[in-house]
């Protein structure tokens, strides 16, 4: 008789603080087949999205917590495009600035969760070490460390002043160095190498199929990345899609590192384009007719569509978070691997579940 | 051997911890913090009670004051950004934790009642509500809905816990 | 053996606990220190301890608790045979039966964690074990005894004075008593069997309150033992030198494993076994071959 042993990965894991449970089938270490379980942090979002346009602004915000300044940038200009809102260019390069130093603090948080699931606390104390310069910065350049509440619908709220284009640059020199020893250990270290290499591998057509996004995606080699389609200020920006070959775990990281550094250059060529003008453009009316809006968060494509019916209230708002296409990829890369690499292959997808579940 | 090299360094390097309850952080420069006004500049326009996302606010003419629910406040300032008189900031502060859902009273001459009632919360803060549920009743035309919400938690919690005791008694 | 020697050894056994309490305050010190934080106050192990203690009392059966008991039994039934200088084999034994009766206890209860936690246990035993027997069986061939008392007469090797032989003539068992310390201790890159990231402290999952505390005070012993073993590899005639060099070479140790747990990730438990098999047996197995060969050549 072959003995089937249920282990449960989830909701409540050391590892990963958010509610995702995986029912490992085990024979001895390795893990046979898996369910993925999730819905455990359903806020109601969507429904509560259906509200004073500008009021909600303020709860998008709330749908992550490391990832916010994406949903408001989404937000706002699946807005501006039903309202026909021409948001200042100004506006739109200190969107792109807050963006990038969102994907710089998400990805470093996420490879020091890596280092977590393996294990290696050093790494991990590290990465969050520096990953403060960056949320400190964001904390005074918008006024919150989390919740930037910096976009409304036809600009931003706050301006970048000289003083704070000065700190910005303090900062990613200050950066630089210690990315640098990150991207050292991420790429030499012996024992993360030896965890990361061929495990959980994500081929280029099995990512395709399943639909996979963002650095998950491109570190199997697909060339999927929303910025190139050029919103918002990236149209002005020029940067190349980083492409991984070998689709691991190992991989994964080694992208998220690379784009570390895309982040910092793309801020400051953004910082060289800034020209002094208006932030915000007023809207006028209320929003009626529909429209969709893509943006490339940390984790991927986050895409918004609205419909509002010339009220002040939306009729309708959907929100498609980049975890929700990366969780089908979780059960084919989990089977056949060791119960060790699970926690290691869940966090190397990089879900975040209370965005998923909105 | 990268981590190897970090090890040994941060052995012999000051830590990075800031020991926080005993050690206060500094609150970051333009920090978006803790809803303060100037009540004696407010010319009850109702316009921040309008924008404000959460309705943490209440503009009461007839009593002339203003009251913020520190426990829905979010922090956003849009308040700040709506005043047409600039009485609104936002200090550079964190909001201290609570026990109770903390209303905050803004007004030019506090009146007995008010007094009474702003004290209300800092009771029930201690565990030791002063009134019953019966005395909040009778107190019930005094106070604005908010503020009855906010009291009357803490005395059902108390009317739970003294009937268990009954109970086990 | 005189009273007070007897009275020594037997203060030492009392305070083996408390040493061991201290070294794993100083652990989380250190460590904290390598990650660039401040860490617990010194004593955090003892104020955790006495804080389980005064938990309830929640059961998940009674046979787990009996293991658990066993599992200190045998530890404080090695650590007293070291301390009476009893023989080495014994005290390998009754540290791997300590280490049996914890995973018998882990596999008592349902817990799924707690099972994996004891595969992997005992996977890691069969791993390190052999090894550690195979490190006393070099002690034995350059020395001629198991007895610890014999073993620290026979030691004598003149080299500046002091009696370095163990620690110079066999490297690799004191690199396999590493091993086994950074294994037993639950250290990366080999903290398998405990892995809180993957299966939430595997073999401990379901000891709570006065039990975890006990199973915690056989953790205290067994670091006293196994750092007790690690200060075999030095001894000199001379009383003060002798102990002031088993505390450096005791610390040193400690140094080098904190340094490798927090310049390490964990491996998984296959390449333990891959990593004792392939270096540790075949390493050990030449240095036996190579002391039978001198002795040989000393007798010809």
């Amino acid at each position: 008789m072959k003995v089937v042993n249920i282990i449960p990965f989830g909701p409540q894991h050391p590892v990963l603080p958010e509610p995702i449970h995986l029912d490992m089938q085990t024979e001895g270490e390795i893990v046979t087949d898996v369910k993925v379980v999730v819905g455990y942090v359903h806020r109601g979002i969507e429904k509560g999205l259906e509200n004073d346009y500008e009021k909600n602004m303020f709860l998008a915000e709330k749908i992550c917590g490391i990832c916010s300044g994406v949903h408001t940038s989404t937000y706002s200009m699946v807005i501006e495009s039903i309202m026909g809102v021409e948001v200042p260019q100004r506006a739109e390069l200190i969107r792109a600035i807050i963006l990038e130093l969102e994907r710089l603090h998400s990805h470093l948080l996420i490879i020091g969760l890596v280092g977590d699931a393996i294990g290696y606390e050093n790494f991990f104390m590290q990465t969050w070490r520096d990953r403060e310069i960056v949320m400190n910065l964001l904390g005074t350049l918008t006024g919150n460390r989390v919740h930037y509440g910096i976009n409304k619908v036809g600009g931003v709220r706050r301006d970048l002043t000289d003083e704070r284009i000065a700190l910005i640059k303090k900062a990613m020199a200050e950066l630089r160095p210690k990315i640098d020893d990150i991207a050292d250990i991420v790429y030499h270290d012996y024992t993360l190498k030896k965890r990361g290499r061929g495990v959980g591998v994500l081929k280029k057509s099995d990512a395709i199929a399943l639909g996979i996004v963002g650095p998950n995606a491109r570190a199997s080699g697909v060339n999927y990345d929303i910025r190139s389609t050029g919103y918002g200020a990236y149209k002005d920006l020029h940067f190349k899609p980083i492409l991984g070959e070998a689709g691991d775990c190992h991989e994964r990281t080694s992208v998220r590192v690379k784009e570390l550094y895309q982040s910092m250059d793309l801020i400051e060529e953004a910082l060289s384009l800034l020209k002094p003008g208006e932030i915000a453009a007023r809207p006028k009316g209320f929003p009626k007719g529909e429209a969709v809006a893509r943006h490339e968060a940390p984790r991927g494509e986050l895409f918004y569509y609205a419909r509002g019916v010339g009220k002040k209230e939306m009729y309708r708002v959907k929100v498609r978070t980049p975890t929700y296409a990366n969780i089908p990829g979780i059960p084919p890369l989990v089977k056949g691997m060791q119960i060790a690499d699970v926690p290691y292959i869940v966090v190397s997808l990089d879900p975040c579940i209370s965005c998923t579940e909105r | 051997m990268g981590m190897l090299k970090n090890t040994l360094k941060n052995l012999f390097s000051k830590p990075a911890t800031i020991l926080y309850p005993v050690e206060p952080i500094p609150p970051l420069p333009d920090f978006r913090g803790q809803y303060t006004m100037d009540h004696s500049k407010c010319i009850y326009c109702h316009l921040c009670e309008k924008r404000c996302p959460v309705g943490a606010i209440k503009i009461d003419k007839e009593k002339k004051q203003n009251e913020i629910y520190l426990s829905l406040c979010i922090n956003c300032g849009v308040c700040v950004e709506v005043c047409p008189k600039d009485c609104i900031t936002l200090e550079e502060v964190y909001t201290p934790p609570s026990y109770t859902r903390e209303v905050r009273v803004f007004h030019t001459e506090p009146t007995e009642h008010q007094l009474k009632v702003q004290e209300l919360p800092h009771y029930a803060e201690e565990g030791k509500l002063c009134i019953t549920k019966t005395e909040l009743e009778a107190m019930k035309g005094e106070l604005t809905e908010h503020q009855y919400r906010v009291a009357v938690l803490p005395c059902y919690r108390r009317d739970k816990n003294d009937s268990k005791e009954k109970k086990e008694a | 053996m005189n009273t007070i020697d007897i009275a020594i050894r037997i203060l030492l056994f009392v305070l083996a606990p408390a040493f061991g309490c201290l070294f794993f305050g100083i652990d989380r010190k250190l460590t904290a220190r390598m990650q660039n934080r401040v860490g617990p106050p010194l004593l955090q192990p003892w104020y955790d301890f006495k804080k389980l203690m005064g938990k309830t009392e929640e059961i998940v059966n009674h046979i787990h608790l009996v293991f658990a008991f066993a599992y200190v039994a045998f530890i404080m039934l090695a650590l007293g045979i070291f301390l009476m200088d009893g023989d080495l084999i014994v005290i390998c034994f009754s540290l791997g039966a300590s280490q049996v009766f914890l995973a018998l206890g882990a596999f008592s209860v349902r817990s799924p964690y707690s099972h994996v936690g004891a595969h992997r246990h005992l996977l890691q035993m069969v791993a390190v074990e052999p090894l550690l027997i195979l490190a006393a069986v070099t002690i034995k061939l350059q020395t001629g005894s198991f007895v610890l008392s014999d073993i620290y007469a026979r030691s004598t090797y003149p080299f500046f004075g002091i009696n370095t032989i163990l620690l110079l003539s066999l490297p690799v068992a004191f690199f396999i008593v590493i091993l086994a310390t950074i294994v037993d201790t639950q250290k990366s890159p080999f903290d398998i069997s405990t892995a809180h990231s993957e299966i939430v402290s595997g073999t401990f999952v379901e000891y709570s309150g006065p039990y975890l505390a006990i199973t915690k005070l056989g953790h205290w012993f067994e670091l006293s033992l196994l750092f007790a073993f690690v200060s075999i590899f030095f001894s000199s005639d001379v009383l003060w030198i002798s102990i002031a060099g088993k505390l450096t070479l005791d610390f040193a140790v400690f140094l080098l494993i904190l340094v490798i747990d927090n310049s390490t990730a964990r491996l998984t438990i296959d390449r333990l076994v891959k990593f004792s098999v392939r270096i540790g047996l075949p390493l050990i197995i030449i240095n036996i071959v190579l002391i039978v060969i001198s002795s040989m050549g000393v007798i010809a």
